[in-house]
């Protein structure tokens, strides 16, 4: 069941939860209508409170309503503990609104109090209010007084514009006048600029003809200066010859003098000689010499005529002598300027000379080597094609070289990783060979104790015995095996010497040669045997028994034999009585022959 | 942006490793071509754009291992002139009997610290797969080899190179009786190689 409180207790959420032996869970729930409702959740309960969660509390009803069974026997079951709980929340009810009549009558009295004092408040600012109006007032009226001062001032300041206007109109119009003064000035200054510019453009042309002219008279003057100067040269010359003349002028003055003194004479003489002629041609004694006079007058008549043009020549000298002093004063001048020069020149020159001398040395070289020059010129240029050709072949050759892998060794060195196929394969390869070569030497060995060993050999054996054969013991045997060589060598010599002793005995005392042609026989030549063919002959049994054996010697003794062989079977005894018997016939013929 | 920059500029360090490559796939190319080893102990790789046969013999690999490595770092120092591949009879004889050689020409005047150098990595492949073509098709002229051989490898350098531990000097190797073909070059803008066989010419005898 639910129930619908009205408690005045605002919240949003589940704020008040009274829990009753600690079954039930009562919440408090805002609705949207603004109401509250409570909700009951049993804890341990498969019902899901959601439902009361509900909004629309109609829809929660209609759930409720179905779980109204369910309510009323939680209800049966706790219906005292419900009473009692509501008994005591009345009471609480009762306390909490004594205390909340009280709260509320001592707010009223604040109230009251409160409201009092507004009243008090609002009556002084009345009266505040009141007062500021009225100053208000009073600036309002000030303010309008200010107004229709502004209103004159207004007044007067559109008409002091307007005045302004009139005054700018008429500076307007000076000032456009003064423009339009200034244009056409400006107009005037750019024309006389323009002329101006032309003027100077004029002028920078004629500057300039002015100084190619110059150019050229400087030009001019420098081949006049060089004309002059070579005129000085030639002036120089014509000084020196001046000089010569002026030597010469002196000689010719000195030469005057003498012919003038001489001319006088003459004269002198001629007045003596015009006395003389008076005084002959008063005393004309002397008529034979008239001629010779009149010879000697024209001779000195002749001679002053003489002496009269060479005296007008001299004239024409002395003129000649004025004007190359002139020039002489003049070439002077130019000669002192001359000097200057002439030491540069002499600089000039020494330095001149001296290139000279060594061009023509120079000349002279080579001159001399001209002819042989063109040859080596040709040699040169025979050789350079030559070297061309040589230097392409060698290129060619140097390149086929690089391509076969040569290389210069003092700027290259040639690597290679030390375990390369190559070499592994030569190192793999003398090893096998090696250890073919010990195969070889080993099946050699094995080869050998098979053959000394013959049919006992087995592998076992073989094996054994090439372990012992190592190469040391095989030297240490093969030098005692020399050793005992040598050893058998000399038994053998030694053997040779006892055995040919023993037959020689054996012979001296027997009486008989024993040889030995083959094994096991025997040859017994007697010491006293008619010829070298009877023999006897012997063959020893294996049984180690001797036999003789049949001959023609020996069958020309059956008596001997059946004697001792065949009935005492006694070798030596037959052997000794052949011996006697044969002694005894050698001796009786000795003793014959010496008896005959 | 960082691979299209240098897809178009190389620096030493680059072009010593292309070029190095080039000559690990290159040999393997001869020794496959020339039949200096079965062709069993070689098997197929894509490189180039070309499939190219390179050794599975687990001995070779290893020297190549080390000595790629050396000359990568040779041609960064700017000291290798020639790299040769020396191809010998396996007999008692060593006779020589091809000369693969790859003339190396470096420009000195790049560091490994210099600006790179603008080549782009495609260009290189287009030289690098048109000499390795030309040697496959060589077979066509050079003669027959009919005895077992081998091979060495010799690097060119410059003399003044302290010579390591593992390495050690050799001579030339040069064919008597030889004659020389010219193949073709590529170059990365900074190592250009020439490539050039030389072999020996047969007795007519």
């Amino acid at each position: 069941m639910v129930r619908w409180h009205n408690l005045p207790i605002i919240s949003w959420e589940k704020n008040c939860a009274c829990r009753t032996n600690g079954v039930y869970e009562y919440s408090l729930y805002h609705a949207p209508n603004g109401t509250f409702f409570t909700e009951e959740i049993l804890e341990n309960s498969s019902v899901s409170y959601e439902y009361f969660k509900m909004d629309i509390p109609e829809e929660n009803t209609v759930v409720l309503n179905m779980m109204g069974e369910f309510n009323n026997f939680l209800l049966n079951k706790f219906e005292k503990s419900k009473q009692e709980q509501s008994e005591r929340m009345q009471l609480g009810e009762r306390l909490s609104d004594k205390s909340r009549i009280a709260r509320l009558e001592s707010e009223l009295e604040g109230l009251k109090r409160s409201s009092k004092r507004a009243r008090v408040e609002t009556e002084k600012e009345q009266s505040k209010e009141s007062e500021e109006k009225k100053q208000l007032e009073k600036q309002v009226e000030d303010l309008r007084s200010k107004i229709a001062l502004l209103v004159k001032r207004d007044e007067k300041i559109s008409e002091e514009l307007s005045l302004a206007k009139s005054s700018k109109d008429t500076l307007r119009k000076q000032y456009d006048d003064q423009i339009r003064d200034l244009k056409d000035k400006k107009l005037k200054v750019e024309t006389a600029l323009q002329d101006l510019q032309l003027s100077t453009r004029s002028h920078i042309s004629k500057l300039k003809n002015e100084i190619s002219r110059k150019d050229s008279e400087q030009s001019m003057l420098k081949t006049t200066l060089e004309q002059t100067k070579t005129q000085l040269h030639q002036q120089m010359r014509k000084a020196v010859e001046a000089g010569a003349n002026r030597r010469t002028l002196e000689e010719y003055k000195a030469e005057l003098y003498q012919i003038k003194q001489t001319n006088k004479e003459l004269l002198l003489q001629i007045e003596e000689n015009k006395d003389a002629v008076s005084l002959a041609k008063a005393v004309g004694n002397d008529v034979t010499r008239l001629p010779q006079l009149e010879e000697e007058n024209k001779r000195l008549t002749k001679e002053n005529e003489y002496l009269r043009a060479t005296n007008e020549n001299n004239y024409l000298l002395k003129e000649k002598v004025v004007g190359l002093e002139a020039k002489l004063s003049r070439t002077e001048n130019r000669l002192t300027e001359m000097a200057r020069l002439q030491v540069l020149n002499e600089e000039l020159e020494e330095k001149n000379a001296r290139s000279e001398a060594m061009i023509s040395k120079l000349t002279k070289d080579g001159s001399n080597h001209d002819s042989n020059l063109d040859e080596l010129k040709k040699k040169i240029k025979d050789l350079e094609e030559k070297n061309q050709e040589q230097n392409e072949i060698i290129q060619m050759y140097k390149d086929q070289k690089n391509m076969k892998g040569d290389f210069d060794p003092t700027k290259t060195k040639v690597l290679s990783f030390a375990f390369n196929p190559a070499a592994e394969l030569k190192k793999k390869k003398e090893e096998e060979e090696r250890k073919l070569q010990e195969e070889v030497e080993m099946l050699r060995e094995r080869v050998r104790i098979l053959e000394e060993m013959g049919n006992d050999a087995n592998t076992q054996e073989i094996k054994v015995q090439l372990e012992r054969r190592n190469s040391k013991e095989v030297d240490d045997l093969k030098k005692e095996l020399q050793a005992s060589e040598l050893r058998t060598q000399r038994l053998k010599e030694v053997f040779k010497r006892k055995i040919h002793d023993l037959r020689e005995a054996c012979y001296r005392l027997t009486g008989y040669l024993i040889n030995n042609p083959s094994d096991n026989q025997y040859n017994l030549i007697s010491m006293y045997a008619e010829q070298q063919s009877d023999m006897l002959l012997f063959r020893s049994t294996p049984e180690g028994e001797m036999q003789l054996l049949e001959n023609d010697f020996s069958s020309s003794l059956p008596d001997f034999i059946e004697a001792y062989l065949k009935q005492q079977d006694s070798i030596p005894a037959f052997l000794s009585s052949i011996t006697l018997d044969l002694f005894s016939k050698q001796t009786t013929m000795i003793m014959g022959e010496s008896q005959m | 942006m960082a691979a299209t920059s240098s897809a178009n500029t190389i620096t030493l360090k680059g072009s010593a490793e292309i070029v190095a490559e080039f000559f690990y796939y290159g040999i393997n190319s001869i020794l496959y071509q020339r039949g200096i080893y079965p062709p069993e102990h070689f098997t197929m790789t894509k490189k180039y754009g070309l499939s190219i046969l390179v050794t599975t013999d687990e001995s070779l690999k290893s020297y190549f291992g080390s000595v790629v490595k050396q000359l990568e770092e040779w041609l960064t120092q700017k000291i290798v002139q020639k790299v040769v591949v020396v191809v010998s009879s396996a007999d008692n004889k060593e006779e020589v009997l091809e000369r693969w050689q790859f003339d190396v020409e470096t420009d000195q005047n790049v560091t490994v610290d210099s600006k790179p150098k603008e080549k782009s990595k495609s260009d290189i492949h287009k030289g690098i797969v048109s000499v390795i073509k030309q040697i496959t098709a060589t077979v066509t002229f050079l003669p027959l080899l009919e005895v077992p051989c081998t091979f060495n490898l010799l690097i060119y350098t410059d003399k003044d190179l302290e010579t390591p531990s593992s390495w050690e000097e050799s001579k030339p190797f040069l064919i008597g009786n030889s004659e020389e073909v010219k193949l073709r070059s590529f170059s990365t803008s900074i190592h250009k190689v020439e490539a050039m066989v030389s072999y020996k010419v047969q007795d007519d005898d």
